[in-house]
């Protein structure tokens, strides 16, 4: 029976094996990212090794500020007589030395590294004064994307240098076209009396001081005339020769060569629309310049407070009509800043806008303050200096580069 | 029993024969009727539940369609779990009910329960059920394209539009009808709309709402049918016609009358056919085009699908325009007859292999061809035996047949006949008699077939742990295990009936005495051998016990896979951005993914995938595109010996080169079982349930930190829940009701003014396309001037809409997975150099003593431990029952403990060949490996029992145990053999083939090659050399 026993086992072992297999299937495929794991020290930081020594450098993230913690020994044992300094290189060639001081257990960085926390790290060791020298170099990088220039160019990725310039905040407005108080007259016969005759009739142009109309004063039965106060349009006529001229107005006269755009601003744009502010008038296709003429409140209709800001509008070819309801961009502020970016560029990383440096094949994330904007640029306070190259056009695409290790598709 | 059927074959010969005529009919019958696919079928039993929802935030779809759906879903019979997703503009719940359930049962339960909840969705949202497919559904896909230069009747080049519309509209309806489709699925290109884009600024001018010109589109846009009259005597019909038909139709309605004068639609809006806002795209070698994918009926055989589709597409290329180019990209009629010429190319090989064999060995030709007979017989049983038992033919199921093994019964009847035939010839020197034939027929079939048929019960026996596997692994073998216990005993059948009766029938004429010189050789060969090797005993048995002991160890050596990996010949490959990139930003980025493939040269056709389907099969999001590489055939590669690892491995360092994309490889028909299944596929996956999302999240990431600090684990993820970054419209509600404007009129504006309002059809014949009121494409793009959208008064005048609302874009959950009705998120662990089961109790302890859970909030643990667990309980279970059961057959065969001992030492010993051969040709233990274990041990079963029977009736006959032995063994020479020879050669063309399906037949043939030749060596020396050892003390008594 014993051999039976033995049977048995064998058979039992030949299928564990494929029990135990099962646990593995379904991997492969879906393991991607996260294997680059780097020689991780016990307290978390990276590891150099030369000979017997072991140095740990660990870089710690507090409020913003990254500092430097390093750990030395030999054979396991704890070094002190040692200087121990790093070199950082940022993308753009910025250096920063960053010294050591012993503190407890383990050695301090002095200085706090502002971010970005994306650097060649370039470690020098000295033990025992000059006797023994060791270096060590190492790349930690964060939020750094490598692209050949070939792919760069075949992407459509294009940089250009932060630079400074002009600003120009703008707000949009609706608003009617009117006719402007002062082209715009109802004409009425002086005195009472008998219209004789009336030369101009409705769309009739009329030159300033052209006879409309001729009336018979019932006072004096002089016959006057009544004259075009300013050329124009006729565009209503009142009345007719025969009748007789009282209160009533004889013709409307407008010129529409001049009109005024009333735009309507509501009270979240009030106080950035000033007067003399430059306009830009949309009618279709077309479009005017112009500036705020003036600002008045509009008389309270219903609860919503609104100004009317009036902007001239020349109609020398008579395109627009008063009436025509025009979209205005109003140029609130435009002043010039020392360093603004392309609004192409703006991402958003981590809950942060930024825009990407580029250095040869290296494109890196930068967190950026920023400050004005308009539909183009938007000005930059901190986080990029006038000079550096950024990404303008797809810099989706280097965003998506960066965080593509974290792309995962879950069924 | 037994003896009644051979002696009635027998007699009954002529009869017998005929019905193999009806057999062979039947089968041919069956084959017409054999589903065939490349590969087993492993989705589980589940029904989708699609629901569109157009515009719908992943918040607002889980809301309002997913949550209803799933509690509509309670309770339902055989209900084993649901799992939702609810993304942008989808809400998707997939019910999966337990193995075995009748689709159209769990179909049936599904309808009726939506057909009860239709009053609690929203009344324009329908939930569908998806199409009746499975992971092997995906069978054909086609790219509709436009060659250069080709024009629009209207002159115009075809764009993504056009195409779509010849799809939707010209080729799907034809496809659609071909036998056997589910459904034609359309991705790419956009759906035709008509578009009224209103300008604000026109509206506002007219003082005319959104609202007002969407119902006026509503209200002018309708035919009525106004019943019937009679005109002295003839019946006329009344109809008034009012749809709109074409652009300037629209153009023309009036909206309303201003100062006397109408205002029309064109006066404040312009009207263009327009883009729908699509949630898929595609492209074909860098251009984008419209792909159509052709999902099979469940249970229909692909191949002939394929093939009529194929077939149809042809049909449909007269219909087209001029200049559409309509072609296949990926059909699966190629891997299919790929995969059976490579199950072919083996079966035949290895049958002729076996027939020379058997000449050689048996010197008559007449007898090597009755059995060989038994391998086309024994095949159209099994297919017959398939058809019935709904198995279809792939390359797992097909690809463990030998043929070999199934004649071994045979071969052992028919080897016997001829001995004693060709003695009783010496014997009467002449021909013998008909009568006498069959007498002498009828004796030496009975003298061998209680062994043989034992044989071959063991050797199905020892299949039967195989159907202890469950799930995905179940699913894979059982086909298998099946298909050869089929063959097995439609071979044991025939081996009863027709090979008796073929043999009294046919083998009339003078059978040769001669021996071949083979067997000569080998015999004189053998017996000083087995003379020696009965010396020194002590010898041979210590050596094979270190050999048993060697391979045990050498054994736990060798690597191992659980799934072999079936080459699709193709690959598939998912590009995956990060999460919120858009639909169009996908686009770019695959084309330019797409140049760079183009100069990959084995790449015959590239095909791409972007985001979700027309019919959300796979609904997946827009930051994530399949890719199809259909390869060239290998003579076209630049060099044609490249291994597919290497070219994968190509692929992955090109495809990198490309900025912003993550790659996954897998294959096409493994990826859609992928995404069907669906599980958690890391070891250990704990799943935290609970309401909030945030809160969730958290939860989650503790636990991963947690899990992350214990030794052993690898790959802790959590799931990605954010990511999509939302615009939000945050009404203000004081300053709506200082306006006296409602939320929902501001909601509409944004809905209608930005996602589109659909206010009707228009008609073109059959076709019929959505009539859209929405933005221009300028304001909706521009978050700056969408601040400014005019909110109409109810007074008449406007208000810009950030005067009463806030517009704010931050993070938002991209999709919301739930489970059995909860919110869930997942976080996944693999688990390396440490034992699963310890790292799951490490984990659960340590989860309970740090981790605290907010109320409300539940945790579950699944993942491939689960199935470890339990696949290892039931084998550790069953394996130990099928051997005892092996065991008491034994014993009922010989009423012997001590024999049924001795025949099973053959079984490690036929091991220890297979795992030396697996390791000589550095291949991994997997279950293939493990099946032709399996297979090797009912050989070796088969061999000794045998040997054994022979031996211990001459024994018995001439009570001298050692000669008993030695001319036991020398008479059992041939057939041992002949048996190993057949099998083992029979398995020499799987063993070395490489063509597509190779890989899962490879690990299995090798094993029994290698087993039976150390078998043979073993069952020829060691087991008489134990049968004399273990008898020497009752060699007195025979009787005992």
């Amino acid at each position: 029976m014993k051999t039976l026993t033995i049977l048995f086992a064998l058979y039992l072992l030949m299928l564990s094996p494929l029990a135990a297999a099962s646990g593995n299937h379904g991997h492969g495929e879906h393991d991607h990212g996260s294997h680059e794991q780097e020689t991780a020290g016990p307290n978390g930081g990276h590891l150099l090794k030369k000979q017997d020594i072991i140095v740990e450098i660990l870089k710690k993230e507090e409020d913003g500020l990254a500092s430097l913690l390093a750990w030395v020994t030999r054979d396991d044992e704890p070094l002190d007589d040692l200087t121990l300094s790093a070199t950082l290189t940022r993308l753009d060639g910025e250096q920063k030395v960053v010294t050591f001081q012993h503190d407890g257990d383990h050695w301090q960085g002095e200085q706090k590294i502002q971010p970005p926390h994306s650097f060649d790290i370039s470690i020098e060791l000295k033990i025992d004064g000059e006797l023994e020298h060791h270096q060590w170099q190492w790349a930690s990088y964060e939020g750094r994307a490598i692209i050949s220039a070939g792919a760069a160019k075949l992407a459509g990725i294009t940089t250009e240098k932060a630079l400074g310039g002009a600003i120009a905040t703008q707000t949009q407005a609706y608003g009617r076209l009117a006719i402007p108080p002062e082209h715009r007259a109802d004409l009425r016969a002086r005195f009472p009396g008998l219209i004789t005759s009336m030369s101009a009739s409705v769309g009739d142009v009329v030159n300033k001081g052209d006879t409309l109309a001729v009336v018979e004063s019932n006072d004096s039965l002089r016959a006057y005339r009544i004259r075009a106060p300013f050329s124009g349009v006729v565009q209503q006529r009142h009345a007719n020769a025969g009748e007789v001229a009282g209160q009533h107005p004889l013709f409307t006269l407008i010129n529409s060569e001049s009109l005024w755009a009333e735009l309507t601003l509501f009270p979240q744009q009030r106080r950035a629309v000033k007067k003399g502010q430059a306009v830009t008038l949309h009618l279709g296709d077309d479009q005017w310049q112009s500036q705020i003429k003036s600002l008045v409140p509009e008389a309270e209709t219903g609860s919503v407070a609104t100004m009317i800001a009036r902007a001239p509008v020349a109609n020398t070819d008579g395109r627009l009509a008063p009436g025509d309801l025009v979209e205005a961009d109003i140029v609130t502020a435009s002043d010039t800043v020392s360093l603004r970016v392309d609004n192409h560029a703006l991402q958003e990383m981590e809950g942060k806008t930024v825009v990407f440096i580029n250095s040869g094949e290296a494109y890196e994330s930068r967190a950026v303050t920023l400050g004005r904007r308009d539909n183009q640029y938007s000005e930059v306070l901190d986080g990029i200096k006038a000079g550096d190259r950024y990404v303008v056009k797809n810099s989706y695409l280097i965003k998506a580069d960066i965080l593509k290790a974290g792309a995962a598709h879950h069924h | 029993m037994i003896d009644a059927i051979v002696r009635f074959s027998i007699e009954r010969r002529i009869l017998v024969l005929t019905l193999i005529l009806g057999l062979v009919g039947l089968g041919t019958w069956s084959y017409q009727r054999l589903p065939i696919d490349a590969v087993p079928d492993i989705t589980n039993v589940q029904v989708q539940i699609n629901t569109e929802a157009p515009g719908y935030s992943p918040l607002e779809a889980e809301q309002r369609v997913t949550f209803p759906v799933e509690t509509a879903l309670y309770g339902l019979p055989n209900l084993d779990y649901t799992r939702s997703i609810s993304r942008y503009g989808l809400s998707q719940v997939t019910v999966v009910f337990e193995e075995g359930t009748d689709i159209y049962f769990a179909r049936n339960l599904v309808n009726e329960r939506l057909s009860a909840i239709k009053g609690a969705l929203p009344a324009e949202l329908e939930p569908r059920m998806g199409p009746m497919a499975t992971g092997l559904g995906e069978i054909f896909l086609y790219t509709v394209e436009a060659e250069p230069g080709a024009r629009q009747a209207d002159g115009s080049e075809y764009d993504a539009v056009a195409l779509r519309e010849i799809q939707d509209w010209i080729i799907k309806p034809q496809l659609a009808q071909v036998r056997g489709v589910a459904e034609v699925n359309g991705i790419g290109g956009y759906d035709k709309q008509y578009h009224v884009l209103p300008s604000p600024t026109r509206l506002l001018q007219f003082g005319i709402t959104l609202e007002q010109l969407a119902t006026s589109l509503k209200r002018n846009n309708s035919n009525r049918g106004a019943g019937y009259i009679e005109r002295n005597g003839q019946q006329l019909l009344v109809r008034t016609p009012g749809q709109l038909k074409t652009l300037s139709d629209i153009e023309n309605v009036v909206i309303t009358v201003h100062d006397g004068t109408p205002v029309k639609v064109r006066d404040v809006a312009s009207v263009a056919i327009g883009k729908e806002l699509r949630t898929g795209a595609s492209t074909r070698d860098g251009r984008e085009t419209v792909l159509g994918t052709v999902m099979m009926l469940m249970g229909e055989n692909s191949n002939q699908v394929a093939r009529d589709v194929a077939k149809r597409l042809e049909a449909v290329k007269p219909s087209l325009p001029d200049g559409i180019k309509l072609e296949a990209v990926y059909n699966r009629t190629t891997l299919v007859e790929k995969t059976i010429a490579t199950v072919r190319t083996n079966l035949f090989e290895g049958a002729l292999l076996v027939i020379t064999v058997l000449f050689l060995l048996l010197g008559n030709f007449r007898a090597a061809l009755i059995t060989a007979a038994v391998i086309p017989l024994s095949m159209l049983a099994t297919i017959s035996g398939m058809v019935k038992t709904g198995v279809s033919a792939n390359l797992m199921s097909l690809g463990a047949l030998d043929f070999g093994l199934i004649v071994d019964g045979a071969v052992i009847i028919v080897e016997n006949c001829i001995r004693r035939l060709s003695e009783a010839q010496g014997k009467s020197k002449g021909v013998l008699p008909l009568g006498e034939r069959m007498q002498l027929v009828y004796e030496a079939t009975t003298e061998v077939i209680r062994p043989s048929l034992f044989g071959v019960a063991i050797i199905t026996m020892v299949y039967i742990p195989i159907f202890s596997l469950t799930g995905v692994e179940g699913k894979m073998f059982h086909p298998m295990a099946a298909t050869v216990m089929m063959a097995l005993l439609a071979a044991m059948l025939f081996s009863l009936t027709v090979v008796p009766a073929a043999v009294a029938t046919f083998m009339g004429g003078k059978i040769s005495e001669k021996e071949s010189p083979i067997i000569r050789s080998a015999k004189s060969l053998y017996r000083p051998l087995l003379e020696k090797a009965l010396v020194l005993r002590k010898l041979v048995v210590a050596a094979a016990v270190v050999l048993v002991l060697l391979c045990g160890w050498l054994m736990t050596t060798l690597g191992s896979e659980f799934i072999p990996q079936l080459d699709e010949g193709d690959i598939a490959m998912h590009a995956l951005r990060i999460p919120g990139t858009g639909i169009e930003q996908s686009v770019d980025m695959q084309i330019m993914l797409d140049e760079r493939l183009k100069h990959i040269e084995e790449i015959d056709k590239l095909v791409s995938r972007i985001g979700t389907p027309e019919v959300a099969n796979d609904p997946m999001p827009p930051n994530v595109s399949d890719n199809f590489l259909i390869l060239k055939p290998r003579d076209q590669w630049p060099d044609p010996s490249k291994s597919k690892e290497a070219l994968i491995e190509e692929l992955s360092s090109a495809v990198l080169e490309v900025p912003g994309n993550n790659f996954e490889f897998t294959q096409p028909i493994e990826m859609r079982f992928n995404e069907l299944i669906s599980g958690v596929r890391a070891d250990l996956g704990i799943k935290v349930f609970g309401d909030d999302l945030d809160t969730l999240r958290e939860t989650a990431n503790v636990i991963m930190e947690q899990v992350q600090s214990l030794p052993g684990a690898a790959d802790v993820r959590v799931e990605q829940v954010t990511g999509q970054p939302m615009l939000t419209v945050v009404p203000d509600r004081e300053a709506l009701g200082r306006y006296g404007i409602t939320v929902d009129e501001v909601q509409h504006l944004i809905a209608s003014g930005i996602g589109g309002e659909q206010v009707g059809l228009i008609y073109e014949g059959d076709r019929r396309f959505k009539l859209m009121v929405r933005l221009p494409e300028s304001l909706r793009q521009d978050v700056d001037r969408l601040q400014l959208l005019p909110v109409p008064l109810p007074g008449g005048g406007y208000i810009p809409l950030n005067e009463v609302a806030r517009l704010e874009i931050k993070p938002a959950p991209a999709q919301i997975s739930r489970e059995n009705g909860k919110r869930r998120v997942v976080v996944t662990a693999n688990v390396r150099d440490r034992d699963l089961g310890s790292f799951v109790e490490a984990v659960q302890q340590r989860i309970t003593q740090r981790v605290d859970l907010p109320s409300g909030y539940w945790l579950d643990f699944g993942g491939t431990f689960e199935q470890l667990e339990s696949a290892s309980q039931r084998l550790s279970l069953v394996v130990p029952v099928t051997l005892a059961v092996i065991f008491c057959l034994l014993i009922m065969a010989f009423g012997s403990v001590r024999d049924s001992v001795i025949i099973f030492t053959g079984v490690p010993l036929a091991l220890t060949g297979g795992v030396l051969a697996l390791w000589i040709r550095s291949m991994p233990l997997s279950i293939s490996a493990g099946v032709g274990f399996v297979a090797l041990s009912g050989v070796a079963v088969l061999n000794g029992l045998v040997m054994v029977t022979f031996i211990r009736d001459l024994w018995h006959r001439t009570g001298d145990l050692r000669h008993a032995v030695i001319d036991g063994a020398l008479i059992r020479l041939r057939p041992v053999l002949m048996t190993a020879l057949v099998a083992s050669l029979g398995f020499v063309p799987m063993a070395l083939n490489t063509g597509t399906g190779a890989e899962v037949q490879r690990p299995l043939a090798t094993v029994v090659i290698g087993g039976i030749i150390s078998s043979t060596l073993l069952t020829l020396l060691v087991l008489p050399v134990l049968y004399h050892w273990l008898h020497s003390r009752d060699q007195k008594d025979p009787q005992s």
